[in-house]
């Protein structure tokens, strides 16, 4: 539609391989996401889906390769909530917004709206993060990403630890910031079904050293994607010898 | 305020520290049944004593000097030990070195200060406050340096991650963390320094508390003795019971520990 208006806002990652001393953690990784494309990352533990995040945020130093970020702001959600322990749950969904400055009032605003939509409540925003169950503080620290409105997303396993419903439910909300805001995502997932459901490309990747061994294009449009059709796709991907070899069950 | 709303329920829960008291009374009481006046004054004999030393203004009077000359040397060691904790803790190298310096200084007995503090400043407000603030430093020290120490990555990455300007992360991620350390070693030093005020005027100063002791001990005056002895620890446990014990769960409400 808005094709070739303006230059494309991506994030590109080429050629980029990582050690931690003597370990080859990731291998000449490519890739590139452009704004409205949710790109889902899936591997076995430890082959390095993280460090490859952190390197796309820069909070890793890049040893090796180049990453170019376009994107405006770019947002990360750690795998772990990662709260301050100290603030309470509303203090911790707003503390970008502090960082730029924006009035208290209008960040509690804000940053409560965002809260509510997550499946929190009235009551969960004075608590002190050990106060909330590791769902709710998942969910408090997703809130703290998305509140920004960033139009680049790094998700490091965002629905780990929610049940089927507020999972679902969340899907949705994440659909909706891509399609009103034509946002991107690069989200990591142990979950098949969920990256089937959700992304556009699905990267499969291997251990020792990390590496992207396929790319898996979803064509169908998100709003289409009905339970059906998710089950039998994640249903043939499981079946391809690749996913079976990378998640150890050959 | 939450901690006016919490006082009741706070001083009802001291309803069993209340009654080990009396329990120590009891013991009191039967010490002196045992031993007699001379050696051991019944505790209402102590407490008549305290009461007249109140009426009389004695009492006001040497527990403020003691109180000042205390609250000066807590101030001190907390400025210095909280300024070169910190410093310390960023430092690896500062932290290493200062690590036996503190093992001396924590070994060191606080008698053997007082004999110094006597020699240096000579029978003057110095030698207490001087030897109070060395007793306390190294607790405030190693509180300090160790909250430093313990900032980890994750908070780093953190401020890093949502671009929290400089003075942002000082004052809502470090300094939060660094305080949750700094703050109980205060309070240790706190009490710290009421124990040792008392001690280094007893051998070093011709007022304040000590020296009232010393003076009832000459006079083999021991409910006097046994008086001023409750008006310390009086005034120590209600420091720290009615004033930071309830600042100490107010502000460490985040904690897990800290929660009921
Ligand atoms: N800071 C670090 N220092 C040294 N080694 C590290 C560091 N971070 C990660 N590693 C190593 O790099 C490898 C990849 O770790 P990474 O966290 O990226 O895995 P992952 O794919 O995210 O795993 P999981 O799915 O379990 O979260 C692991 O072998 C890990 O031990
Ligand atoms: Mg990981």
């Amino acid at each position: 539609m808005i094709k070739n208006t303006a230059k494309q806002k991506s994030l590109e990652v080429s050629q980029v391989s990582h050690t931690f001393g003597l370990d080859d953690v990731l291998e000449d990784i490519s890739l590139s996401i452009h704004a409205g494309q949710i790109i889902a990352l899936v591997g076995p533990s430890g082959c390095g889906k993280t460090t490859l995040l952190r390197l796309c945020a820069g909070i890793t130093d890049l040893v090796e390769g180049k990453i170019s970020n376009s994107f405006d702001s770019t947002s990360f959600m750690f795998q772990q909530p990662r709260l301050l322990p100290w603030k309470n749950t509303l203090d911790n969904i707003a503390i970008s917004l502090k960082a730029r400055r924006v009035a208290r009032q209008q960040r509690e605003a804000l940053a409560r709206k965002l809260g509510l939509r997550m499946g929190l409540v009235e009551e969960d925003f004075k608590k002190f993060p050990h106060e909330l169950s590791g769902g709710m503080q998942q969910r408090a620290a997703l809130a703290r990403a998305l509140v920004l409105e960033p139009d680049l997303l790094l998700l490091d396993e965002p629905f780990s630890a929610l049940d089927v419903g507020l999972k679902s439910e969340l899907y949705g909300l994440l659909v909706e910031q891509l399609v009103h805001r034509r946002a991107a995502v690069l989200m990591i997932t142990h979950d098949l079904m969920e990256a089937t459901r959700l992304s556009d490309v699905i990267l499969l990747m291997e251990a020792d050293p990390g590496r992207i061994v396929q790319r898996y294009p979803l064509d169908k449009p998100l709003p289409e994607r009905d339970d059906n059709w998710v089950y039998q796709t994640t249903a043939k991907l499981m079946q391809t010898p690749e996913v079976q070899e990378s998640f150890g069950l050959v | 305020m939450k901690l006016l709303r919490d006082l009741p329920a706070y001083l009802w829960s001291g309803w069993g520290a209340i009654s080990s008291l009396l329990l120590l009374m009891a013991v009191w009481e039967w010490g002196n049944q045992i031993y007699g006046d001379l050696v051991l004054p019944t505790p209402l004999a102590a407490f008549q004593t305290l009461g007249q030393l109140f009426a009389s203004g004695e009492a006001w009077t040497q527990l403020l000097i003691t109180g000042r000359r205390a609250f000066a040397g807590f101030l001190f060691s907390v400025a210095v030990g909280s300024t070169l904790g910190i410093a310390a803790g960023l430092s690896m190298t500062a932290s290493m070195m200062s690590r036996p310096i503190v093992t001396v200084l924590v070994g060191m007995p606080p008698i053997a200060w007082i004999v110094l503090a006597l020699l240096w400043f000579g029978a003057t407000d110095m030698a207490p406050i001087f030897t109070v603030f060395i007793a306390c430093f190294p607790i405030v020290f190693v509180g300090a340096m160790q909250g430093t120490r313990t900032l980890d990555n994750q908070l780093k990455d953190m401020a890093n991650v949502f671009k929290l300007p400089k003075w942002m992360a000082f004052i809502d991620v470090y300094l939060p963390h660094i305080f949750s350390y700094i703050f109980p070693a205060w309070i240790s030093a706190l009490g710290m320094s009421w124990k040792i005020v008392v001690m280094a005027e007893l051998l070093a100063t011709s007022d304040g508390v000590g020296a009232a002791l010393a003076v009832s001990r000459s006079h083999l005056d021991t409910a006097a003795t046994m008086a001023w002895i409750v008006s310390v620890v009086a005034l120590l446990l209600m420091v720290e019971y009615l004033l930071l014990e309830p600042i100490k769960r107010e502000i460490e409400k985040w904690r897990e520990t800290g929660s009921d």
